[in-house]
């Protein structure tokens, strides 16, 4: 496939977007597992301040996905997380066997992202379950955290804020593995750091091998 | 007429039988002693001290109480079966330990001991000997509370509050009282769920080093109240694995939870979420692996990337 033209894919508002909420993401993570570890001695962060720092990232970026969901219900950016079910299983496979396959053979990637088409289907998929999904989820669950006399006094028997605490922490872990995938996954453009360079100008250089 | 008199005389008033007294086994030598003391109002005002002196003991409280089963007469003097009672029954002071220093029953709990942390207590060493065990604990209601955390946050700090936030001044002062010692917290986050959810004690009886690793007995070791500036300020002091809320709030449950189940974290995972110090381990540890697998998994397809890249395989071969 040939190189075309640079498409024009991530507007000035999606890129701030994204990396504030990644900066985010990235404080609520370290300062989240620094107080689920907590040690005397404080290795990690200073409970104190991880706690500060937690609670206002975890404010901020729910106020981002506020904004996220507001301009997504209102824009065409909303149409890349609706899924189609026709082709969507066979366009997962094939994207998943170019991951584990096609991409140690130099096969080019069956996905090329456009502006009607951006994610792949299982970027559809994936960010369909951590945008809708994995995000109200720890959304919910922290706000009972950050306001736990809201929480009922007991469920099924045990202490309130016990469910929202455990289902926060592994939706935390579920987070990490994300990230990790994530930033790991955006290497496989070609060059490797081709994603990261058009998710910082904002122009997609489509067509090109990678591997 | 004198207080004590007029006292006697409006129990005396009030003393017709209520259905409770009429219940109560004819046998029960309280009986008499109650048809004065259970009226609320009964009290004489010290002429020393000029301070109001109650006489009142409520019947319900002490029918709840663990000393319940005990005949006044058993701890106060058998004069008072007489009344007016004789004049040398006025001076009697009584002690906890008169009673509990050899009882062979509450040995375990270390009545003795007890006495020398209270006299090491913030509260002895500034109040001296006008801080008794009654200050703290009305013989008459005490009761211990249930193992299970919030009776014992509540009980415990019922105490504390009785005097600190002014729970036996009126209502005004009280609060004014409180929100002075909410202001003195302000340092903890949430102050209000911190006080619901775990005793005054747990800080104020300082850092595990001070308490715990003494050769004093577990029930004793609530008793050496430190002073402000020595009880526990730091986070990770309850917020960790090693929580010291495993030794003191939740030492009962957790050495239950302990035996049932392995693990101490049982104990607060039915009850509470403690950041920190409720970590489910089969989760953490479930969770950890899983991550560390996908960075494996990650880091493998990187290397197979970096081995299998394009053009390599030639420029070997021509080599």
């Amino acid at each position: 496939m040939r190189p075309t033209s640079p498409v024009p894919l991530y507007p000035g508002w999606l890129r701030g977007w994204h990396w504030t909420n990644a900066a985010l993401f990235v404080a609520l993570l370290a300062t989240g597992f620094s107080m689920h570890f907590a040690t005397p001695g404080e290795p990690l962060i200073p409970f104190r301040t991880a706690r500060a720092v937690h609670n206002l990232a975890g404010v901020a970026i729910l106020l981002l996905y506020a904004g996220f969901l507001a301009v997504n219900a209102r824009s065409v950016n909303g149409r890349h997380y609706a899924l189609r079910a026709r082709g969507l299983v066979a366009g997962m496979i094939r994207q998943a066997r170019w991951y584990l396959l096609g991409i140690f053979r130099g096969e080019p990637n069956p996905f090329t992202a456009s502006r009607e088409t951006k994610f792949n289907p299982l970027q559809r998929v994936t960010y369909l379950a951590v945008m809708y999904g994995w995000f109200p989820l720890v959304g919910i669950t922290g706000l009972i955290l950050l306001f736990p006399e809201a929480a009922p006094e007991r469920v099924l028997g045990r202490g309130g804020i016990w469910p929202a605490a455990v289902l926060h922490a592994l939706a935390a872990f579920a987070g990490a593995l994300f990230l990790a995938a994530h930033v790991y996954l955006a290497t496989t453009g070609n060059p490797v750091t081709e994603y990261y360079r058009s998710m910082l100008v904002g122009d997609h250089r489509p067509g090109r091998r990678s591997r | 007429m004198t207080m004590p008199d007029l006292a006697v005389l409006f129990a005396l008033a009030a003393s017709s039988p209520s259905p409770h007294a009429a219940m109560a086994s004819p046998k029960d030598p309280n009986l008499e002693c109650l048809r004065c003391h259970r009226m609320a109002t009964m009290a004489y005002r010290d002429e020393r001290t000029g301070r109001v002196v109650s006489l009142a003991v409520d019947p319900a409280a002490f029918a709840a109480s663990n000393h319940r089963k005990l005949a006044c007469t058993r701890c106060h003097s058998r004069e008072f079966r007489w009344y007016p009672h004789p004049a040398e029954t006025a001076g009697e002071r009584l002690r906890c330990l008169d009673c509990h220093r050899d009882d062979p029953k509450l040995r375990a709990r270390g009545f003795p001991a007890i006495g020398r942390e209270v006299a090491a207590s913030v509260h002895v060493r500034r109040m001296g000997k006008r801080f008794d065990c009654f200050a703290c604990h009305d013989p008459h209601s005490f009761r211990l509370a249930g193992a299970d955390a919030p009776s014992l946050v509540a009980a415990s700090n019922a105490v504390c509050l009785g005097c600190h936030a002014g729970r036996r001044r009126t209502a005004a002062p009280a609060a004014r009282a409180l929100a002075a010692l909410a202001a003195k917290h302000d340092w903890l986050p949430n102050v209000a769920l911190h006080w619901r959810t775990v005793r005054c004690l747990d800080c104020h009886l300082g850092d595990r080093a001070s308490t715990d690793t003494r050769d004093t007995p577990r029930a004793a070791q609530g008793h050496r109240i430190v002073p402000a500036d020595e009880a526990v300020r730091d986070c990770v002091g309850c917020h960790s694995r090693n929580s010291i809320l495993f030794t003191r709030l939740y030492r009962h449950t957790a050495k239950e939870s302990r035996a049932a189940r392995g693990f101490v974290n049982a104990a607060l995972l039915n009850d509470a979420y403690v950041v920190g110090a409720t970590r489910n381990m089969a989760v953490d540890r479930v969770a950890l692996a899983v991550l560390g697998l996908a960075l494996a998994a990650i880091a493998g397809h990187a290397w197979l990337r970096w081995r299998l890249r394009p053009g390599l395989a030639s420029r070997r071969s021509r080599r």
